[in-house]
């Protein structure tokens, strides 16, 4: 079990005005933890990542990484912090490789050798010394990372991370954000309102809406069908009303919703097979069967719908 | 925790690798030589230097020009990293605020100092250049000391437009505001201050301009509302510096960033 909490939110209020941004949110994330924030845009994600690197003010609460305050011991705090706040911001007249010495120079402790291997992380070795005013949005953001993990933070918060990347690079910045919390225990916040992203790479996902923190789910119980729940799933076969009158004599107590080339069905891990066998014996033809994994955009949207 | 010397190095970088300070530094050697041309060329009746403490004290009129390249860039320091939005990037390493904003006025203040230096040392080198040889008509006008001292004032009045133009760029974080702010009130300042004078209206003497000027406490001079003394003056200066830092200072520390 981890213990050590490596992000402690407690109480957390930020009032704009009158205007309350943020509601009393709590939360903890542990070493090693990927962690999302997921919200529709204007929910407070952004104000929540800027109070916890020391961007805004808090109005009420407290924020502890590594158990020491942002508020008054803000340069303790911020020696384990790297972060993007929303898009990567770099001077555009310096070179990628003067951005990162700039950057580097901030922090005791980081080498010459270091600002290299972060550079051949983000695959930026043809490019670094170019003035960041001739890279594209996708290097952009790739030297983004690499300013943010330069000191090897124990505490990595992205907001909005795969902003202007393409899918392979999402894809690497997945794998290694992976390899981060695993292999060096670097605990990672995202935010994002992109439900794919979130449910590819987190732990654990805080609903937020409205500045209040509606739900943390731990992902796995996302995924019910894992647990021995029922989760709903897509037959694509030859003849629907003979797969849909075979499935009725089985007598399941479920709901099935038909479809143009198939039908659509509450089942448990078991059942799944139990049904393929059934539909196989009675010569139905199936094409395809899919799981609808959708369990956490159900659960958001249900949480931030209707008010 | 950040070496305070690193964030000066950055912030010489950040201004070190754009192209206006070059623009700047020609501007400001093209002008001494262009004048050491003209008062060569000259008519030589009218009170012309003719050597070289001349020519180096006579140059000292191009210090507006530093003044206002200093003042471009202090307006600018703060301001530009909103514009640019690398604030959010630069506030969240562990070296607080008071250090990032103290890094940047040192950096300004260096950078008059660097400017005046130009104008000296370029105006040596072109007095040398073209003024050899015979003193000048009127050897008592000019002397080593009066030009050290004129460097001393103009740098005090300087130092204290650069830091009005540096709490503006802090305050309303935006770079044309500031350099236009400081640069309209660098002309018209003075000349508020002498219609004040000619109207004789008392409250003059507690303008920032009225006390930029410490030439009016020469010997022979007169000063330019009654009462007005060196030790006044000082005063005046000191409160005005310490209410621009504090300005500066407390908007710098307290305020959200969401740019």
């Amino acid at each position: 079990m981890k213990t050590k909490s490596m992000l402690q939110v407690k109480n957390l209020t930020k009032e704009i005005g009158k205007k309350r941004i943020i509601d009393n949110i709590s939360f903890e994330v542990p070493q090693g933890e990927i962690f999302g924030l997921l919200g529709p845009n204007g929910a407070g994600k952004t104000t929540m990542i800027r109070m916890i690197v020391g961007l805004m003010r808090v109005t009420g609460g407290e924020i502890l990484i590594h158990d020491h305050s942002v508020t008054s011991q803000f340069e303790q705090a911020m020696k384990y912090v790297g972060a993007i706040v929303e898009n990567p911001e770099l001077y555009k007249f310096l070179s990628g490789y003067q951005n990162l010495v700039h950057y580097a120079r901030m922090i005791p402790g980081v080498t010459k050798q270091r600002i290299d291997d972060v550079i051949s992380l983000v695959k930026l070795e043809d490019r670094i010394d170019d003035p960041v005013k001739t890279y594209s949005l996708g290097m952009r953001q790739r030297l983004g990372v690499a300013q943010a993990i330069l000191h090897q933070p124990s505490l990595l918060i992205l907001d909005e991370p795969t902003n202007g990347l393409d899918p392979s690079g999402i894809r690497e910045l997945r794998d290694y954000l992976r390899h981060l919390a695993e292999v060096e225990g670097t605990t990672i916040i995202i935010s994002s309102h992109l439900l794919s992203e979130i449910e590819l790479i987190c732990d654990r996902v805080g609903v937020i809406h409205h500045g209040r923190l509606m739900e943390v789910k731990v992902m796995k119980e996302l995924a019910p069908m894992e647990k021995g729940g029922s989760q709903v799933v897509q037959f694509q076969v030859d003849q629907p009303t003979k797969g849909r009158e075979a499935l009725i004599k089985l007598d399941w107590n479920t709901t099935v919703r038909e479809l143009p080339e198939g039908f659509e069905i509450d089942l448990t891990k078991e059942q799944v097979a139990e049904l393929n066998a059934h539909l196989v014996a009675v010569g139905v033809r199936i094409y395809e069967i899919r799981c609808q994994r959708s369990s956490l955009e159900d659960r958001f949207l249900e949480l931030t719908r209707g008010e | 925790m950040t070496k305070f010397i690193n964030l000066i190095v950055n912030e010489n970088m950040k201004i070190m690798h754009r192209p206006r300070l070059w623009v700047m530094i020609v501007l400001l050697i093209v002008s001494v030589l262009l004048m050491a041309i003209f008062i060569n060329n000259g008519n030589q009746e009218a009170e012309q230097p003719t050597d070289l403490l001349g020519f180096v004290s006579t140059s000292t009129d191009v210090l507006f020009l530093a003044k206002i390249f200093a003042v471009i860039l202090a307006g600018d320091i703060v301001a530009s990293e909103f514009s640019w939005g690398t604030i959010k990037l630069l506030l969240i390493r562990p070296a607080n605020r008071t250090k990032i904003l103290l890094s940047k006025y040192l950096t300004v203040v260096l950078y008059t100092l660097f400017f005046m230096g130009v104008l000296l040392v370029s105006s040596i080198l072109f007095g040398v250049l073209f003024f050899h040889g015979q003193p000048s008509a009127h050897p008592n006008l000019y002397s080593p000391s009066k030009i050290i001292g004129t460097y001393l004032f103009q740098f005090i009045g300087i130092v204290m437009e650069v830091t009005f133009a540096f709490m503006i760029s802090t305050v309303f974080r935006s770079s044309s505001l500031a350099i236009g702010l400081s640069i309209f009130l660098m002309f018209t300042g003075n000349a508020f201050v002498q219609i004040l004078h000619h109207f004789e209206v008392d409250w003059g003497k507690y303008l920032l301009y009225a006390n930029t000027d410490f030439t009016q406490y020469l010997a022979g001079n007169q000063v330019l509302f009654q009462g007005m003394t060196i030790g006044f003056s000082i005063m005046m200066l000191c409160i005005y510096f310490v209410l621009f830092h504090f300005f500066s200072w407390i908007s710098f520390i307290r305020r959200d960033i969401d740019v």
